[in-house]
């Protein structure tokens, strides 16, 4: 469960990007984030990731402000997958995953058969378990991206936050990933946020959707999003 | 296992190499007559020390780089890209050029001015957000105290601007007990911190954002890892000189001969392979009676120029 109270967020001597605005994200769904260019997308998953302090109001993940909170305390909240590919050479497909665990894991992240179990299963949920001994490297960006969000599944965290998960992938794969996420919303009771640009493809596979059109929020089903002014205002 | 075979082999090649740094020099002692009394003088004062400074050298350098590579997710960084030896080497301009006196001699300097620029450089962390920024600044530092050494070695006589010189390329051989005993302390609290912070450098490999995400406590982590790379690369610098590539080019080695990138194999597979390679640069040196640094430079050179080419 994601909650905002009254959040402001912004830059001194500008215009706020969000201003007292609130709304709650429940547990289980698949929501996408979705505003122009500039509306502060990006922003909004900082502050959720405490990274972006707020100029007003509260965040709660959960029972925890991310604020006021240590890396790890956050790590066993929430994790993130981003765009970026992974650059480490000789690294494989199965040790990528591995690090998801290293919240939970001692001071050298030596696994224990819990550890193993959990890397397994994430693999297997993004369909990736016969490419497990690959080297990243080797790897398409499709695969790349399931890879990160199999990392994200065995950091076993309540919340899942996504940059632009979809970003530069193909059609199939896009969709893949989204169907991916909706499963993992409702059939493992996770939260998942995820920005994108993909506006048809966001409505029609999402649980809820998240507008930003400065400096309001607006949360609602896609048909409800769809009909309002902001929407209009911004995308027709 | 790959590493479950290759680390008795590298530990085998270091005694070897350990045992032809006893046996080989000026004079040439068979390895049998190695531990006879008549000589124990020229075996302990002169080639164990030295025996014992090319393996601490090299496994520091080696450790150093790979910190360093993984920090700022570049292949090309090394042990002295954020300015260490710039520092060093200002503090023995100092010495040697300004006439600035000071305990210890020139490894008391080189140590003064590494730390000046540990301090620096920790200070500037806590205010900057990402490593490249850490980056940029640890090379202007670097630009910048080269600027004052040059400034010292245009005033300077031609006397002292020799003996400035001849630090710079290097030597493994101009350490007493006493010194080593320091040294070898330095060193041994550079890797301790290095052992301990191995999860962290794997963290690091995801990038800031994520590193985050999975617990990292950037700061913190970026502060212990410059302390180690500064007691590693800053104490070999002191007592040795700057001695180059070597940092650089061993994680590489690493890399491709154990095939992981897993800090937690790299970070011993580093140290090992550092200390043989300096080993046996130490024996060519030796050989024909060159400078270290010389040597270092000509075996790691084609290393970097290989990791260049392969991209």
């Amino acid at each position: 469960m994601i909650r905002l109270k009254d959040v402001t967020i912004g830059y001194k001597g500008t215009e706020p990007l969000l201003l007292n605005q609130s709304c709650e994200i429940p547990a289980g769904t698949l929501t996408a984030l979705i505003g122009r260019n500039g509306s502060g997308k990006s922003t909004l998953l900082r502050a959720l990731c405490g990274t972006q302090p707020l100029l007003g109001g509260e965040i709660l993940l959960g029972d925890l402000n991310p604020a006021k909170s240590t890396a790890a305390e956050l790590a066993s909240r929430l994790s993130i997958v981003t765009t970026g590919r992974v650059d480490a050479r000789h690294m494989t497909a199965r040790q990528l995953v591995e690090m998801g665990r290293a919240p939970l894991t001692g001071l050298f992240g030596r696994m224990h058969a819990g550890d193993y179990e959990a890397v397994d299963k994430a693999l297997e949920r993004v369909g990736l378990s016969s490419l497990a001994d690959r080297e990243i490297s080797g790897l398409s960006d499709g695969e790349h991206q399931r890879l990160m969000i199999a990392r994200a599944l065995a950091q076993d965290t309540p919340i899942i936050l996504l940059d632009e998960p979809t970003g530069f992938l193909d059609v199939p794969n896009r969709k893949a990933v989204t169907s991916l996420l909706k499963d993992l919303a409702h059939n493992q009771g996770k939260t998942i946020l995820y920005s994108t640009h993909e506006l048809d493809l966001a409505l029609s596979a999402s649980d809820l959707i998240l507008h930003i059109s400065r400096p309001n929020l607006m949360l609602g089903t896609p048909d409800e999003v769809k009909q309002s002014q902001a929407y209009i205002a911004d995308f027709r | 296992m790959r590493a479950r075979l290759l680390f008795p082999l590298l530990i085998v090649l270091t005694v070897g190499l350990q045992l032809a740094e006893l046996a080989f020099g000026s004079v040439a002692i068979p390895l049998r007559e190695l531990f006879d009394a008549e000589n124990a003088s020229v075996i302990v004062d002169i080639r164990l020390i030295k025996m014992v400074v090319a393996t601490l050298v090299g496994i520091s350098l080696s450790v150093s780089g790979l910190q360093m590579q993984t920090l700022f997710s570049n292949p090309l960084a090394g042990p002295y890209v954020l300015g260490l030896s710039s520092g060093a080497s200002l503090g023995v301009a100092l010495l040697l050029l300004g006439g600035v006196a000071g305990p210890m001699g020139i490894a008391g300097a080189a140590l003064c001015g590494s730390g000046v620029v540990m301090l620096l450089l920790l200070g500037v962390n806590a205010r900057v957000r990402d490593g490249m920024s850490l980056l940029i600044l640890g090379i202007m530092f670097s630009s910048a105290v080269g600027a004052i050494v040059q400034i010292l070695q245009f005033l300077s006589r031609e006397s002292a601007l020799k003996s400035y010189v001849v630090w710079t390329m290097g030597s493994l051989g101009e350490v007493t007990w006493p010194q080593l005993w320091i040294l070898a302390g330095i060193i041994l609290v550079g890797l301790l911190i290095a052992v301990f912070t191995v999860k962290d450098l794997n963290l690091m490999m995801f990038g800031p954002v994520l590193a985050r995400s999975m617990g990292l406590d950037l700061r913190r982590s970026r502060s212990l890892i410059l302390l180690s790379t500064t007691l590693l690369a800053g104490g070999v610098t002191a007592f040795c000189g700057p001695i180059g590539f070597i940092g650089l080019a061993v994680p590489h080695i690493a890399r491709g001969l154990f095939r992981s990138a897993d800090s937690r194999i790299l970070l011993p597979a580093s140290a090992i392979i550092g200390a043989d390679i300096l080993l046996g640069c130490d024996l060519i040196s030796r050989m024909f009676v060159l400078p270290i640094n010389s040597i270092t430079a000509l075996v790691g050179i084609p290393v970097v120029i290989y990791v260049i080419l392969r991209k």
